[in-house]
Parts: structure tokens; C-alpha cells; sequence
């Protein structure tokens, strides 16, 4: 986007006034406000009415014009105290995956002694909500804003308007939250990319006495659960046997920078963000490997993230 | 009502301090965590007197005791019980574990396997164990205090914080005073003086007391107050992860508890201070720091009557 | 500017609009064809059909049908084209038809401003005090519909969100006052930019310019103000009030009238202005002046009422050689003015030759008998031209001759000698009019002189109120040593139509005024007092609202401030703005500090007193706590302090506490610790700042 020399001095002039912050309660030096469109409309009205009085040499007219004045200037004050004492505050970013909508979340809240309605919050062009905060002392609401490129996201300014209560004058202010919300590649992906990068049989070692695969039969030993008993055994036989359970520890799987076979740096990445997806939902364990990071082999939540987050931010200027 | 009970809880706290040797802070807590009908989470080095605590509690409410020691191998059968086959009548009868007891004593909870601890877990939520389709009820009360060494690391299987919030309280003894420590060295061992512990209150007595501790009254400025430290763990920049309803709920039960300890018919903002680092210490999540640290930090920032609003 | 938000109106919205329209368009029904009510309706209701989904939106060829079925009624009812009326009648059709096809915020907000536009230009047709309370009311609807179309989010019913928006926009429209009585005060009048085709819905209300006695059978006469007079000074007996509009010349044998030229404004007020100027050689001036001031109500015509001969005026006005006042230029408003006259001053002395001429013009061989009647009286008056108008007097007073405002008609010729020698029944006119005619029968200048006489007397206003009926024609005979003089042959025939006010002579008038209302209320005392109030408060409105031009401006404005220069104007105007917005301010909160609590204000005070001790509490720190530490240090000042926590832990959080009894305590405590002397521990006690309050 390419800005002329006036508006990038009102952004350099803004990002001065109204440097990034996770919290903000909008007041005087934060909050802008100028006669909206029909606020100007009204002022041609007056115009005529002007005219209409003068030419008519009317007083009626006159009020009438004065009053429409008077109101749309207490307005002003109206639609600034609709906005001033707001305190507005970022809580998180969601990551998300590159050309989805990073979510941000936003605390409106107010002082207990005055209401707010009618309170827009914009991300121009990508979402926008209107909210009340006469109802509730505070209100959570989230924004979507697409994200492109892999990396950080850092939120652009995000407009916070109103016009209550007539319309005829436009408050503003603006938010930069001083957050960043991770933005993982998007997966690309590659049929039989996992095939060649390890076994997933059970082939593995024994790691623990568990519950999902039969083992074996052995001979009951005191406080061996009744589900686990062998009946038909002790049928044939008389004597108790226990059905033993184990989990098998599969041998880790790798996922290896160097094995995706795509060249382009962004695509492999992308490859490898899918592969962590796919791992991550059958719960296996992986590890990762890429220039520079090597992340063990484990399972969960966490590590999920932490390899995601590897991803999104290799070869960035981060950290 | 209050005049009736402090005498109990006095007598009861004093024969407690003679035990274990200036702790008394954590002596209330622990106490407070009975009352409010919680469990216990101690967090502590070894040979700190966790043991000492539990079976001092123990004794002075003239509770049944139990101490089980959590190892890797523990099966939940170990803790539960297990029906056992008994070839004469060909029946299977269940033989309850030690966790049919009114104080037991968790030591080193994060040694053994997620499977055992979430069957301890489970019994401390559900006060009840089902077992081959029969439900078999704990006695009552029924009180866990579990022990985690936070030192050890290696074959350790941590508490994740979603089970962590089972506790009410988490504390730790720490070291004694050196004063209290030379009266230990001089040889007043607390083991001793446990074995001549009689009991002050009887289990009846116990359950009255539980009973008053939702009775405790809280005006609205002490709501205001408490959610302005809930809100703060939600909001501070610092915190990951706040206090959910569960915890403030925790936090409300434990403030009215030490409220009672205190002999008081209401609760006062001292008695959130004095519970909010146990109850929050195990709960909050920071970005920096430990929990413990960030729940003082939290208490240093909160206005108590709300003069200064902006925070 | 805006962002893409859903726009539409909602149901509340359109329920708003069509409230806003049916109060705008209502009185216009007075003036406009009523028809166009049922088609504002129609349309309203249409839409909210559309918006309930019983009906579909109507398409283009039924909206070109409807606008051409409207503005086919518009050509049938017959309204005068060019016209304000019209075009109004347009602008009422386009609102009304507007409502069909709202959809988006944009329409709704056109409507709302043509709704404005529409209660102002309402006040071109009236200006009654009434007429302004309904317009206030249209502005406050209109306000509220505008706060009810815009996109919101609705917590409430809407039944609750009406009533809130109808709250805020009463709320608005009230505040609104005070900066609109200012900018109404101070704001310059300016003189009209252009000159204006024909007033809407203008029918002129005044006197009538030409005098044709013979024509009128029933003489119907206005119970509508004309205007209204205050004196300066004491005010003339009732006989006295002569107030002169304009004089007739020029008779026809039918009618009485000004020279045919003299009825085109513009053509008049240019030789006005030329040479039928009233000069000051004209006149000598003598006696005292009666100084008054009169307020007009607009009639359409350029004419204002004086006491002759006024010679001091003040106001936008133009004085004619016969010594006529008149309005500069035709306006709505209402005009004012203040002079003085001076009733002993002999005018015009000299004559010159076209007033001669002028008045002593005749129509060419008419009322013959009337001609010979004259040239008899003034045989038998010695050519005595006091005695002659005397014997005339005379005759009109022992002949019979009668005074009804119903008398026959006189035909088209000889109209004189018809009402002298036939049917001797007439009003004003026809004795005015017969007098002058005796007059310029015999060569002496005369003329006819139109306007009102009398009054109305309010007691409550302390003013005259001078009323249609009141209207009246009498004589000037002019002298070369007396010049002009003022007769009223009318008095000959009925003396109390004079002594009395035409109010007091009409009511004995059969069957005239018998169902009026006026009538009624001259029987009721508490009635008769009741409405004069009403019409003094009326004149309060006249004179200061509707009335407040550029003159009046001047003069409160020079009351006020003195001679005012335009620096201490801006510095009023400034100073009045500063002042307002701080009102506002504090009206709507926007400097008021976050309200505490009971306990919130006592620990605030507690943290003020204690800090100019230097003891300052962090906020997180119990009043408990607090006390302690200060008792370590301080003893005795920490005994009080301990006594206030038990105290406000008492208060704050003991359910079962007397709060009465308790904050008194504390109160007393506080008193008693701001008191406490501080004892020095060695150390120096620097007073350390008081704790931020309240930032943010």
C-alpha cells in the first residue's frame, strides 16, 4: 500500500499520539471527532433554513435553524462522551494458519457511572462489530483479520467509532494492541510426503503395562481386576488367568526438513506444517527436524504448538 | 456462633503449633483447607514435616490416618483395593485400599503414573469409589493431603494444572526459623510430641464446623474486592492463565474458612489475603514467573477498597 | 468515513419515522390539500408491510404510478403556479411518498431533514405562539426518530428503547436551549438577499385599500388582531386614537381609491421615497408628543397604523407627504416601531398644486342632487367653511340617518345621492365618503383616511390591542390657515362607535357578534381576564420572538452592553460560549469524577489525612494492616487508627453492623485523627505527597 506524503505524516503523526498498547482508556488525547456525512448534510440544511429565515425575515425560521445548531453542537459532546471513559483492551491473538483470519480478542469495558452504545470497532476492509456497554460492565468481542504471510502477525490499528446517538457526528479513536499472534504456514498437502520417513507397525518396545493391545495370558496374581480374567480358561482348566494388556511405544517418527521434496523454502514448510497436522490428530510421536531447530520426538498439545511455532518462524528475524 | 467455636479451633490450632514448630501461617491454612471441606496440596523438599502435619491434623480431629507412598509401579488397585477370589466360597469379595480412610496422606504424588493419580483424583472428587459396578462411598470427611517434590524431575510425572485445581490449597513448610531449628537440634522432636497429641475435636465437632464455613457473611465490598483480584489474574499482563470460576469459588471458600479460624461471623479482606497465594499460587499460570510469585505480585496491585480505580 | 455496517432501518425505526412524519405533515393539512395525510400513510404503512414481509417492495412502474396520481392531484387542487404553496405541496408529496421506498439509514435521514425543513417552513404560515409549541414538539420527534433509525444493538424492548430514545431526544432538544437562545440574541439579521415572489399561502388580512360603500350589503368584519400599541407616557382618551393607514383621493363615482399607480409597491415606494416624501418644511410642530411603540402583525400589505401626524419613527419604515407610515418592505415578520406624534401640529400650510388637485378631484356629472345639496349649504353657511361642515354634521345627526354595518346597496351610479337622499343607512365608509364629496362639491381639498380607531385596553399587558373590527374611515379637510384636519363625520350618526370602541358599539349591533365568542367572554369577567392574559402573553411572544429583528437587536444589545464595540461582543459571545460548554460539561458528566462509595470516600479521606502525617497506605494494604504499622510508629495516632479499621470493618464488611451508627463513629474518628498530633522519633516525619486519586 502506498501512502502519499500527507497520509504517511497522519501515520507517523498517529503512531506517535497513539503508540501500540494492550490497553487504552479512550479520553481526550486519544479521541477524534468531526461532523459525519450527514452531520455535514444537516449543516446545508441549515443553510437553507438560514436563507429561508433572512429572506422571509422570518424568527420562527430563525429558531428553528438556531436549534437544529445548538443541537447538532451538544451532539458533539454527546457522541464524545459516548466514546471517552471506554477502556479498551487486547487480550490474545489465536494463532492461525497463513490465509486464515487471525482472531483478536478485545475487552470493552466502562466506568460503572456511565453507558455506552452503539460503539463500532473496524478493522477497515476486514471486519468490523458494534457492540453495546450499558448492559454489562464489560464486553469481550473478536476480530478477524486475514493473515497472509507466515510469521507474526502483528495488528494493524483498529478503529473505534461512534455516532450515537444521532449520526451527525463521527467519533473516533484507535487501538494498536501490542500483541503479536502466530501465524503458521499454511499446510500444503503431499500425498505419500510421511511414507518413507519412518515406520508406524508395532514393532516397537514395550513401554509400559497397559491397556490397549492383548500381550499375553499369565497366571492370576492377587488384585488383578475380575474384567481382566480369562474365563474360558478357568473353564478348561480350573485355574485363574489373567489377560495382560501393554501399550506399544512405536519408534519415533521424524519429520526431516531435508526428506520433504519440494526445493522452495515457503512450500516445504508448508509440507511440514501439514505432515504436524496429520501427526498430531492420529496423537503419534514426532519430532522435527529443520535447519537451524530440532524438536525430540513427543506428543501433545504442547508440542504440537512447539513445532508449529518453529515453522512459522524459521528464517524470520525472530527471537 | 463464632463465640462457641473459636475455643475449639484455638485449642486445636495451639496443640497443632506445639507440633510442628513455628509454622503457624501454614498450620491455619492447613486447618482452613479441613474446614472448607478442600484438599491439600504440599509442595516441599523431604524430611520437612509434611508427615508430621498430615498425621498432627489427623490426630487432633481424632481422624483415621492413612500414609500411602506413591511410586512409579503403584497401580490404581494399590490405592482403590481389588476384589480378591476367594477359592472357598468361589465368590470375589473387594477388599477396600488405603484410601478408605479419613485423612490420607498422598506422599510424593508425582512419582507415580497419570493413571494413579487421576483414580486418587478421581475418588477426591467423586468421594466415592465404583468398583466392578458397585459404588463404594469414602468415609467422611474425607481429606487429601498430597505431597510433590518440586525438586525431582526425572521419572516424575507432574500434575497438569487442570488437576492441580483439585486442590484448594497448595502450600509448602519451607525451612524452620533457625530458633525453631535449634529447639529441634536441642531434641524437642515433633514426632514425639505427635504421639502424645490427644484429640481436641471429635469428627462430629469437625462436621459442625464445616458446616458453618458457607454460613460466614460477605457484603458486597467484599464481593467488589474479590472480584477485582479475580479480575486482575484475568487481566494482568502478566498472566497467562487466570483464576477460573472453580478457583474463585475456592477462593471464596477458603476466605470464609480462615474467617471462622479467626472466630469471625464475616469474612475481611485480610482473610482473601491471607488464602489468595495458596489458593492461587497452584492455579495461575505466569509469563515470567512462578505462579506463587505472580499471585503475591497480583495482591500488591489490587486496591482493597477500590479508592484508586485506575490499576 | 463510515464502515461497512448493516444499514437498514428496522421496524422501530420506521414506526419512528412515520410518528415524525404524521406530526410534521399534520398542520399542514390547514393550508395544503388534506389528501396528502392518507397518502403519507398509505405509503408508511405499505413499507412496514414490506418490512413484516406481507407485502413486496412496490416496483417502478407502481411508484411512477403513485407519483403521477400525486402529482395529477396536485395540478386539480388547483394551487397558483409559481407559488411557495406548490412547491411546498411538492416537497409534502416527495415526504410522503419517501417513506415507500426507505430502506437504508440515508433515506431515513433525508426524511428526518425535510421534516426540519418542513417545521420551519411551517412558521411562514403562522407564527402563533401555538403554532411554535407544535413545532417544538415536531423537533423533538424528529430528533428522537433520528436517534431511533440508527443502526444499534437492542438490549431492551421496544417499547423501553422508545421511550429511551424519545428521553434522550427531549433531553437533547431541552439542553439545546440555552446555546439556541444565545445564537437567536446575538446572531446578526441580515436584510433579505433577493426579493421574494408572493408569501405562501399570503391572503392580505388588512384593512381594505379601496372604499366602495355602495357595494357591500353585510359588512363582515374580523375578530383578528391588526396590532398593538404600547404609550410611553399616559395613554389618550379613546376618542383620540385615530390610527391613520393611508389615504383614498380618488373617487370614481363608486369607489374610493388611490391613484391606480399608487397600488404597485414598488412604483409607490419609489415616489415615496421621491417626491410625495413627507419634507419637515411641511409641517410646524407644536404641543407635546405621544410617544408609543406598536407592534404589527403581518398583513401582507405594506401599511402600518399611526397616530396622525407621526413625525419621530424608528424602524424599517417610509413616511408618504400625506403623512402615512409604511413598512419598507413587506415581511412575515411582524413590524415594530416606535415614534412619537404630535397631535397639535398644523400640516401643510401650503398645498401644492397635484395634492390640490388631488383633492379636490370629482367624477364628471355625477350625484347631481348631492351637487345641488352643496352648493345650498354653503350659500347658507356664508361660504364658511367651518360652518359649512357643520351644518353637514348637523344634518347627518337630525336627519335620519343610521349606522349599520348592514345597509342596502347602492347600485352603480350616483351612489351618494342614494345614501344622502335614500337610504340614509350606512357604516364609516359611506358617511366618509359622502362627507368628502360635500367637501370637494364646494372646491374645499378633502380626503378620505382609512385605518383603525380605537382599541382594546389589556389591563394585563398594559398595551392596546387594535383588532380587525376596528377599522375605520374618516375625513381631512384641508385650510390654508389650519392645513389638514381630522373629522370624523361617522361621530355625527353614531357618537359611542368612538367614545365607546367599535367592540362596546357592535355588541348592541343585531345579531352581529351574538354567537361570537367575544360576546361570551365580555359577559364572564374570570373569562374576559383569562384572555387578556393569554393576549398579553401572546404580545410578550409578538414583540420578543417574533419580532426580534435587527432593530430590536440593536436596542436589547445596546441595553445591555452599552455602546458596544465589536471587541466586547466577541468577548460576550466567548465568554457565554465557554461558560455553556462547561455547563454542558457538567450536565452530561464529562467532568464529574467516578462516583465512591460510602467507604470509598471515608478511606479516601482517611489516605489524605494520614498522608499529610506521612503515612501513606498502598492501596492493596487493609485498613487493618495499616493501622499496625502506623501503631509501630506512632502509638497514639495508631490506637485511633486501629479504632477506625475495627470501625470500617464493621461497616464495610459486617452484614450484621448499624451503618448509621457506624459511619458516625468513623466520622468522628477521622475528625480525631486529623487532629492527632504527630510525635516526633528522632527521625524527621517529611509529609510525603498525598496519594493519586482517582487518574484516568
Amino acid at each position: 500500500m502506498r501512502l502519499n506524503p500527507w497520509e504517511q505524516r497522519w501515520q507517523h503523526w498517529l503512531d506517535q499520539r497513539l503508540p501500540a498498547k494492550n490497553q487504552r482508556t479512550l479520553a481526550q488525547r486519544s479521541i477524534f471527532i468531526i461532523p459525519s456525512g450527514s452531520g455535514l448534510a444537516l449543516l446545508v440544511v441549515l443553510g437553507l433554513l438560514m436563507i429561508l429565515g433572512i429572506n422571509f425575515q422570518n424568527s420562527l425560521v430563525y429558531v428553528v435553524c438556531f436549534w437544529l445548531l445548538a443541537l447538532f453542537i451538544l451532539n458533539i459532546l454527546y457522541t464524545y462522551r459516548n466514546l471517552a471513559g471506554v477502556t479498551i483492551k487486547a487480550l490474545r491473538i489465536e494463532p492461525c494458519f497463513a490465509g486464515s483470519h487471525a482472531v483478536l480478542e478485545l475487552e470493552l469495558s466502562r466506568m460503572p457511572t456511565r453507558a455506552h452504545w452503539n460503539i463500532v470497532l473496524d478493522w477497515s476492509k476486514q471486519d468490523h462489530v458494534l457492540v453495546e456497554l450499558a448492559s454489562c460492565q464489560s464486553v469481550r468481542i473478536q476480530l478477524s483479520h486475514l493473515a497472509t504471510k507466515r510469521g507474526y502477525f502483528e495488528p494493524p490499528r483498529i478503529k473505534i467509532s461512534t455516532t450515537y446517538p444521532t449520526g451527525l457526528a463521527l467519533a473516533w479513536s484507535y487501538f494498536t494492541p501490542d500483541l503479536k499472534g502466530l501465524v503458521y504456514p499454511e499446510p500444503l498437502q503431499q500425498d505419500s510426503a510421511l511414507a518413507h520417513q519412518g515406520n508406524t507397525d508395532n514393532s516397537g518396545k514395550i513401554l509400559t503395562a497397559g491397556g490397549s493391545d492383548f500381550n499375553e495370558l499369565r497366571a492370576y496374581k492377587t488384585g488383578d481386576p475380575i474384567q481382566r480374567i480369562h474365563w474360558a480358561k478357568y473353564a478348561q482348566t480350573g485355574q485363574l488367568y489373567t489377560k495382560s494388556f501393554v501399550d506399544y511405544a512405536s519408534e519415533a517418527l521424524w519429520l526431516d526438513w531435508n526428506q520433504v521434496p519440494t526445493p522452495r523454502t515457503e512450500q516445504r514448510l508448508s509440507v511440514l506444517c501439514a505432515q504436524v497436522l496429520e501427526l498430531n490428530a492420529t496423537q503419534a510421536v514426532f519430532g522435527l527436524k529443520i535447519p537451524g531447530k530440532t524438536i525430540e520426538p513427543a506428543s501433545g498439545e504442547v508440542h504440537y504448538e512447539q513445532c508449529l511455532k518453529a515453522l512459522a518462524l524459521y528464517g524470520l528475524p525472530y527471537e | 456462633m463464632t463465640a462457641t467455636t473459636s475455643p475449639l479451633l484455638n485449642a486445636a490450632l495451639n496443640a497443632l503449633n506445639q507440633v510442628i514448630l513455628g509454622k503457624a501461617h501454614t498450620v491455619r491454612l492447613a486447618l482452613t483447607c479441613l474446614l472448607a471441606e478442600g484438599h491439600l496440596l504440599l509442595e516441599d523438599l523431604p524430611g520437612m514435616g509434611k508427615t508430621t502435619l498430615a498425621h498432627a491434623l489427623a490426630q487432633v480431629c481424632g481422624l483415621e490416618y492413612k500414609r500411602v507412598q506413591f511410586t512409579s509401579d503403584l497401580l490404581p488397585a494399590d490405592l482403590i483395593g481389588a476384589s480378591i477370589f476367594d477359592p472357598k466360597t468361589t465368590t470375589f469379595q473387594f477388599h477396600r485400599g488405603p484410601l478408605f480412610t479419613q485423612v490420607l496422606l498422598a506422599d510424593e504424588l508425582n512419582r507415580t503414573t497419570p493413571k494413579a493419580q487421576s483414580a486418587l483424583l478421581e475418588a477426591m472428587e467423586e468421594k466415592q469409589i465404583s468398583m466392578d459396578g458397585k459404588s463404594y462411598p469414602l468415609p467422611k470427611p474425607f481429606f487429601v493431603i498430597a505431597t510433590q517434590n518440586p525438586q525431582s524431575q526425572s521419572g516424575t510425572f507432574h500434575l497438569p494444572e487442570s488437576q492441580l485445581d483439585r486442590f484448594l490449597l497448595r502450600i509448602s513448610l519451607g525451612y524452620p526459623d533457625p530458633a525453631v531449628e535449634r529447639a529441634m537440634l536441642q531434641g524437642r522432636n515433633g514426632r514425639q510430641l505427635l504421639l502424645q497429641l490427644k484429640p481436641v475435636l471429635s469428627p462430629a465437632e469437625l462436621k459442625a464446623l464445616q458446616h458453618l464455613v458457607p454460613q460466614i457473611k460477605m457484603t458486597d465490598a467484599l464481593l467488589d474486592y474479590i472480584q477485582r483480584l479475580i479480575a486482575c489474574t484475568r487481566e494482568h499482563e502478566r498472566c497467562q492463565v487466570g483464576l477460573s470460576p472453580r478457583g474463585a469459588l475456592a477462593l471464596v471458600r477458603a476466605a470464609q474458612s480462615w474467617a471462622l479460624l479467626q472466630g469471625r461471623g464475616f469474612v475481611l479482606p485480610e482473610d482473601v489475603q491471607a488464602v489468595f497465594v495458596a489458593v492461587a499460587g497452584h492455579r495461575l499460570v505466569g509469563r515470567h514467573e512462578q505462579g506463587e510469585a505472580l499471585a503475591r505480585l497480583l495482591l500488591s496491585q489490587v486496591d482493597v477498597v477500590g479508592v484508586n480505580r485506575a490499576a | 468515513m463510515g464502515c461497512p455496517m448493516n444499514k437498514t432501518i428496522t421496524y422501530s425505526g420506521m414506526l419512528w419515522l412515520l410518528a415524525a412524519q404524521f406530526v410534521v405533515m399534520l398542520p399542514f393539512t390547514l393550508y395544503l390539500p388534506w389528501w396528502l395525510i392518507p397518502i403519507m400513510v398509505a405509503s408508511v404503512i405499505w413499507r412496514l408491510r414490506v418490512l413484516k414481509g406481507y407485502s413486496a417492495q412496490p416496483n417502478a412502474l407502481v411508484k411512477t404510478l403513485l407519483v403521477a396520481m400525486g402529482v395529477g392531484g396536485l395540478v386539480l387542487s388547483g394551487l397558483p403556479f409559481p407559488s411557495l404553496d406548490l412547491m411546498l405541496a411538492v416537497l409534502l408529496l416527495g415526504f410522503a411518498f419517501k417513506s415507500l421506498e426507505v430502506v437504508q439509514l440515508r433515506d431515513g435521514v433525508i426524511v428526518i431533514f425535510l421534516g426540519y425543513l418542513l417545521v420551519a417552513l411551517h412558521f411562514l404560515y403562522t407564527q402563533e405562539i401555538l403554532a411554535g409549541a407544535y413545532g417544538l414538539l415536531g423537533m423533538t420527534i424528529l430528533t428522537g426518530a433520528l436517534i431511533g433509525i440508527q443502526p444499534a444493538v437492542t438490549v431492551l424492548n421496544p417499547f423501553e428503547t422508545v421511550r429511551s430514545h424519545l428521553k434522550l431526544a427531549t433531553l437533547m432538544v431541552l439542553q439545546a436551549i440555552p446555546l439556541m437562545l444565545i445564537i437567536f440574541f446575538l446572531a446578526p439579521r441580515l436584510p433579505p438577499l433577493w426579493s421574494l415572489p408572493m408569501m405562501p399561502g399570503q391572503t392580505k388580512t388588512g384593512i381594505s385599500e379601496r372604499m366602495t360603500p355602495g357595494d357591500i350589503a353585510d359588512l363582515t368584519r374580523s375578530t383578528e388582531l391588526a396590532f398593538r400599541a404600547t404609550f410611553k407616557n399616559t395613554r389618550p382618551p379613546q376618542a383620540q386614537l385615530y390610527w391613520r393607514g393611508l389615504t383614498l383621493n380618488y373617487f370614481d363615482g363608486k369607489t374610493w381609491q388611490q391613484l391606480p399607480e399608487d397600488y404597485d409597491f414598488i412604483n409607490f415606494k419609489n415616489q415615496v421615497k421621491g417626491e410625495y416624501a413627507l419634507f419637515n418644511k411641511n409641517f410646524e410642530l407644536r404641543g407635546d408628543p405621544i410617544e408609543y411603540e406598536a407592534l404589527y402583525v403581518p398583513s401582507g400589505q405594506p401599511w402600518l397604523f399611526t397616530l396622525t401626524p407621526t413625525l419621530n419613527v424608528e424602524g424599517d419604515v417610509i413616511r408618504a407627504a400625506d403623512y402615512r407610515v409604511m413598512a419598507n418592505t413587506i415581511t412575515q415578520s411582524p413590524a415594530l416601531i416606535k415614534a412619537s406624534s404630535y397631535p397639535q401640529t398644523i400640516r401643510d400650510t401650503k398645498l401644492t398644486h397635484t395634492m390640490r388637485h388631488l383633492a379636490s378631484q370629482l367624477p364628471q356629472g355625477s350625484d347631481p342632487r348631492t351637487h345641488e345639496l352643496a352648493q345650498r349649504w354653503w350659500r347658507e353657511s356664508g361660504q364658511n367653511v367651518e360652518r359649512y361642515i357643520k351644518l353637514i354634521l348637523h344634518h347627518f345627526r337630525t336627519q335620519e340617518f343610521y349606522y349599520t354595518l348592514s345597509p342596502p346597496l347602492l347600485g352603480d351610479q350616483n351612489t351618494i345621492d342614494a345614501f344622502l337622499f335614500d337610504s340614509r343607512k350606512g357604516f364609516c365608509s359611506h358617511y366618509a365618503g359622502s362627507f368628502v364629496f360635500l367637501m370637494r362639491a364646494v372646491g374645499i381639498p378633502a380626503r378620505v383616511v382609512v385605518g383603525y380607531q380605537g382599541g382594546k385596553w389589556n389591563e394585563q399587558g398594559n398595551y392596546l390591542a387594535v383588532y380587525q373590527y376596528d377599522a375605520h374611515a374618516w375625513v381631512e379637510v384641508w385650510q390654508p390657515e389650519t392645513g389638514w384636519v381630522e373629522y370624523d363625520p361617522t361621530t355625527a350618526v353614531a357618537p359611542s362607535r368612538v367614545t365607546e370602541g367599535s367592540d362596546a358599539f357592535l355588541a348592541q349591533e343585531e345579531g352581529l357578534l351574538r354567537q361570537s365568542f367575544r360576546a361570551v367572554q365580555n359577559n364572564l369577567p374570570w373569562l374576559s381576564s383569562l384572555s387578556q392574559q393569554l393576549d398579553a402573553l401572546q404580545y410578550q411572544w409578538q414583540r420578543w420572538v417574533v419580532g426580534y429583528d435587527h432593530d430590536t437587536q440593536a436596542n436589547v444589545l445596546r441595553k445591555w452592553l452599552g455602546d458596544f464595540s465589536i471587541t466586547t461582543l466577541t468577548l460576550v459571545i466567548l465568554s457565554v460560549f465557554v461558560a455553556l460548554g462547561v455547563l454542558w460539561g457538567i450536565w452530561l458528566g464529562l467532568w464529574r469524577k467516578p462516583r465512591l462509595t460510602l467507604e470509598q470516600s471515608l478511606m479516601h479521606e482517611l489516605d489524605q489525612i494520614l498522608a499529610k502525617k506521612g503515612f501513606k497506605r498502598e492501596p492493596a494494604q487493609t485498613v487493618g494492616d495499616f493501622a499496625q504499622q502506623v501503631s509501630s510508629k506512632q502509638a497514639d495516632l495508631g490506637k485511633l487508627l486501629q479504632q477506625f479499621a475495627q470501625h470500617f470493618e464493621s461497616l464495610c464488611y459486617n452484614p450484621m453492623a448499624n451503618k448509621a451508627d457506624t459511619t458516625q463513629q468513623l466520622k468522628r474518628l477521622l475528625k480525631q485523627l486529623k487532629k492527632a498530633p504527630i510525635t516526633q522519633l528522632g527521625r524527621k516525619i517529611a509529609p510525603l505527597k498525598p496519594s493519586r486519586i482517582s487518574e484516568g
